[in-house]
């Protein structure tokens, strides 16, 4: 049997949605990066869609109820306080890793994503059912498999979650503080859907 | 066996990006098309399936025709994730999904093994058994920096399975017999 193995170089990405957001990032002063990793914007970044949630319709994804995880990856002050920090994100704002501290995101397994229709630059929200506060984020992170709750900085510090780094065997660690839950949603096809700041909360 | 290696980059020259790379069936009756969608085409070029509505963020797509040329598998990997897609043809092309549930005993063994959670895993082909069964490997990467090297079956089961939002037929791409490597 033989093996024909060849790579080639066979496609990129063009534009992400996301970008579609940045006019309203500067208008918010958030620019890239902050003196403190840990010193989160609530909501800064993606805002919400316009037209709120009869825009984005149903939900083709829901989590359930699931324990928060923080995905730190595009934030480059993460780096040294976490050890799963990733300088990268799947998706881009400008051609940029989409930073962590910045943008309300979610992550998503492949998966998931192919089942219900995701694409990279979806609408999403997350939910703290302890607090009943929500924000709308983007899908801005591919993760591995099964995993669910993972958001960015910016999303948990918008839904009440603190984060508060700690020490591990394997060094620092920025880890939510108690072990919260929280819903994310996430809509198929609306990635087009540009941000408006008036609609920062889902719940608003 | 067919086995092909798609590289991604995010950086790449935008003219590349509208190059199509056709992976031919050992018949050459089809192919799998990589574009910013993965599909299925016949051997005009005409659309049978979208396999992979978006590639955005993939770092590498792995594509392999059994040698009957019946059955593609796809795998997607990205910088944390993997994900693996199919189709099958009997009448007609059927394209299914291997759910994140049938890795999830290996997941929670492991992160109780190695005491933290899993924060990145890959997988890739490893060859055809059968026309039907194809061999995976994997590696999975823990947030306390622990590794675990694992291989599976993954086996085409047609049956009724249930269709779900992005038009797989879930329940027909089955893992089997993990084991550690």
């Amino acid at each position: 049997m033989r093996i024909g193995l060849k790579i080639v170089i066979a496609f990129s990405v063009l534009a992400l949605p996301a970008c579609d957001d940045e006019e309203h990032a500067d208008l918010l002063g958030g620019g890239q990066g902050y003196s403190d990793a840990n010193n989160i914007v609530a909501g800064d970044g993606f805002c919400g869609p316009q037209g709120g949630s009869s825009a984005v319709g149903q939900a083709s994804f829901n989590s359930g109820v699931t324990t928060a995880k923080l995905d730190m990856d595009g934030n480059p002050l993460g780096q040294g306080q976490d050890p799963d920090w990733n300088p990268e994100t799947s998706g881009q704002v400008n051609g940029q890793a989409v930073n962590s501290a910045k943008y309300a995101y979610v992550v998503m397994s492949i998966q998931q994503m192919n089942a219900s229709g995701i694409s990279l630059g979806d609408w999403a929200s997350v939910t703290n059912p302890a607090t009943g506060q929500s924000v709308y984020a983007r899908v801005e992170d591919k993760g591995p498999p099964g995993g669910t709750g993972e958001i960015s900085q910016a999303a948990a510090s918008a839904v009440g979650i603190q984060q508060v780094v700690v020490q591990t065997k394997e060094g620092p660690s920025t880890v939510p503080v108690g072990n919260p839950s929280v819903v994310v949603q996430a809509f198929a096809g609306t990635s087009s859907i540009q941000g408006d700041c008036t609609q920062l909360a889902t719940n608003s | 066996m067919k086995t092909q290696l798609l590289y991604a980059a995010t950086s790449i020259l935008l003219a590349v990006a509208s190059q199509a790379k056709d992976v031919r069936s050992p018949d050459g009756r089809f192919a799998v098309r990589a574009e910013a969608t993965i599909s299925l085409v016949d051997a005009s070029g005409t659309s049978i399936l979208t396999l992979v509505r978006d590639t955005s963020g993939d770092a590498k797509v792995e594509v392999a025709w059994s040698p009957d040329s019946h059955h593609v598998v796809v795998v997607e990997n990205s910088v944390r994730g993997s994900g693996i897609v199919a189709a099958w043809k009997d009448e007609a092309w059927h394209k299914t999904i291997e759910l994140d549930q049938d890795q999830a005993g290996v997941v929670q063994a492991e992160q109780a093994q190695f005491h933290g959670r899993l924060v990145a895993e890959h997988r890739k082909l490893s060859g055809w058994i059968s026309p039907s069964e194809v061999a995976v490997k994997g590696e999975m990467t823990f947030s306390n920096g622990g590794k675990y090297t694992y291989g599976y079956t993954l086996v085409f089961r047609p049956g009724p399975g249930r269709l779900d939002r992005g038009g797989y037929e879930e329940g027909e791409l089955i893992g089997k017999d993990y084991r550690s490597l």
